[in-house]
């Protein structure tokens, strides 16, 4: 497992200099954030920004293995215009993405929590049919999908399925896989998120099995999504880790917490030195 | 359709046929047995007795106990003993039940949070045997069986599910009474519940389909199981009775409210007389 962080902890930089801070700071790897593909996407020419990044790692040890594809992609939406404008935006940052040398493309399940139970049936085979056809697309790229559990809505949610949204159990991310029936598509486990769920860390990691190929690792209270760095919150971290171990997952061990806004990139790589050292002693020690 | 409370909405030392008798006074035209009463009718010196002293009352006032509500504990346990202790419970509150001229008894989904996906498996297989059982044991006494929606858990539970409870979604029901493949089986929405979870009633109703056979029906907050009259809370309430209007529903409106706790029974009373008009002027709309 590599210990790594992703990018938008220096969002404010451009994705060169993102990557070749971090890099500098010795992250064994990197998860490319959204807000940074979707610079890379609209920048003046993206095929030599995409470039530059791959030639800015590539003078480092630190490798750059997963990127966070459009965070608002709605491959299942029913608004059918949109969601054929979010899955051609998601094509274009995995070619990207797989320009830099990326290989893995984290996603969110997508879905409205629809009014009917009819329509979440149809929401179901819409989402299935999106991910098929961005994964025929990746595997051109020899890149693969990680589709990331989610959260159930808020309590005054309302909808055909109550409060609940489709992917906060891994048990649904395991039948979307079953039925996207695709080699390239695997699971990105979130930490935080199936602890708001009410799952243990273990139980997660055993659940996702085989088919675990990314991590977005970051605690909380387990009352609200808040992004914190491990040991800040109530997950049970030692018995995650040797489950990861467990399962023989080797990929990146990947902090998704938040930058320090407003704070030069200075400071907020000061303050990330602790992060760093503390959840390399957990790795360490788990 | 016609409106029903569960016997429960008295709390007092009030014997069950004077419940009936207030309860028929305050223009209530059927009602629930309550698990509290049930669990009188097994303790009694004669429980046979008080059943169909219960069944002659409620037919002296033209007022039908179509459903009863039927013990809540260890029927999708994994320790066997246990679930055979409960069955044996179940047959004698079905049989009483049934001598009381109740026909549909209500059920939890039952299986509570298991910690490991295997065991998740494991309760699920006990679930369709246990309501499969269940469904056998009550065709034996002409009854029939109705399955209860649940939430889901908003406070620290962890599970092989996380926070999701089986039971929460009607297509979970849906699915526990195709696998059961018994005539005898069938739902009952709780309205409470539904809100709870976040599922608007009317489309609620329309999930269940013809496969509802009966209801809990209660209002809330959104936020807490507080069992108050309609109106008081949250609910859509418009929108469900067309739905039950939609789907055809002539069973029982069985408010399952809460009592008055500590409240004399004159004041009782007028609650139940404004919660009967209140529920009649909703299912007239």
């Amino acid at each position: 497992m590599k210990l790594a962080v992703w990018t938008a902890i220096l969002v404010e930089l451009d994705p060169v200099e993102a990557v070749s801070r971090l890099a500098a700071q010795g992250w064994e790897g990197l998860e490319l954030s959204t807000e940074h593909i979707v610079m890379v996407d609209e920048a003046a020419d993206p095929g030599a920004t995409a470039d530059a990044v791959r030639e800015a790692l590539e003078a480092t040890d630190c490798i750059m293995p997963q990127v966070h594809l459009m965070i608002s992609a709605n491959v299942a939406s029913a608004d059918e215009a949109k969601r054929r404008a979010h899955i051609a935006t998601v094509k274009r940052h995995i070619e990207l993405s797989a320009r830099m040398g990326t290989r893995i493309g984290v996603i969110h399940p997508g879905g409205d929590q629809p009014d009917t139970f009819a329509d979440e049936l149809a929401e179901r085979e819409r989402r299935v049919a999106g991910f098929q056809e961005l994964a025929d697309y990746a595997a051109d790229f020899d890149f693969a999908l990680a589709i990331e559990n989610m959260t159930d809505g808020a309590r005054n949610r309302r909808s055909a399925v109550g409060q609940r949204r489709y992917g906060a159990t891994i048990e649904e991310l395991h039948a979307l896989l079953d039925a996207i029936d695709r080699p390239n598509v695997g699971i990105c486990l979130d930490v935080g998120h199936a602890h708001v769920q009410g799952y243990e860390m273990a139980e997660a990691v055993r659940q996702c099995g085989e088919r675990l190929i990314a991590t977005h690792i970051q605690d909380n209270d387990a009352q609200s999504d808040q992004h914190l760095a491990p040991t800040r919150g109530t997950v049970e971290w030692k018995p995650g880790i040797a489950a990861l171990r467990e399962i023989g997952y080797d990929g990146l061990f990947n902090l998704e917490i938040p930058g320090e806004r407003g704070l030069p990139p200075d400071l907020t790589l000061k303050r990330l030195e602790g992060v760093q050292e503390a959840t390399r002693w957990l790795l360490d020690n788990a | 359709m016609y409106i029903g409370a569960t016997t429960h909405i008295i709390l007092d030392d009030m014997p069950l046929p004077e419940v009936l008798r207030r309860m028929a006074d305050c223009g209530f035209e059927g009602g629930e047995l309550s698990l509290i009463h049930l669990r009188q009718f097994v303790d009694a010196d004669a429980p046979e007795a008080a059943a169909e002293e219960t069944r002659a009352t409620a037919a002296d006032l033209d007022l039908p106990l179509p459903q009863v509500h039927l013990s809540v504990a260890e029927m999708g346990s994994l320790n066997a003993e246990k679930r055979a202790a409960d069955f044996a419970r179940m047959e004698r509150e079905i049989e009483l039940s049934a001598l009381a001229g109740a026909q549909i008894g209500v059920l939890h989904p039952v299986g509570g949070f298991p910690a490991t996906l295997a065991e998740y498996r494991d309760v699920e297989r006990v679930r369709i045997d246990s309501f499969a059982r269940a469904c056998e044991i009550a065709a034996r006494h002409d009854f029939t069986i109705a399955i209860e929606n649940t939430y889901d858990a908003h406070g620290d539970e962890t599970s092989a599910l996380g926070r999701r409870r089986f039971g929460a979604i009607i297509p979970d029901l849906h699915q526990v009474i195709d696998a059961v493949g018994a005539d005898n089986f069938g739902i009952c929405l709780d309205t409470g519940h539904t809100n709870l979870f976040g599922l608007p009633l009317g489309e609620a109703f329309r999930q269940c389909g013809d496969r509802l056979i009966a209801t809990h029906v209660h209002d809330n907050n959104g936020h807490d199981d507080q069992h108050i009259e309609p109106e008081r809370g949250t609910i859509d309430w418009e929108d469900g009775v067309a739905a039950l209007h939609e789907i055809g529903w002539d069973g029982i409106f069985n408010l399952e409210i809460a009592p008055l706790r500590g409240h004399p029974i004159e004041a009782q009373m007028l609650r139940m007389k404004q919660v009967v008009a209140t529920a009649r002027w909703l299912i007239n709309q």
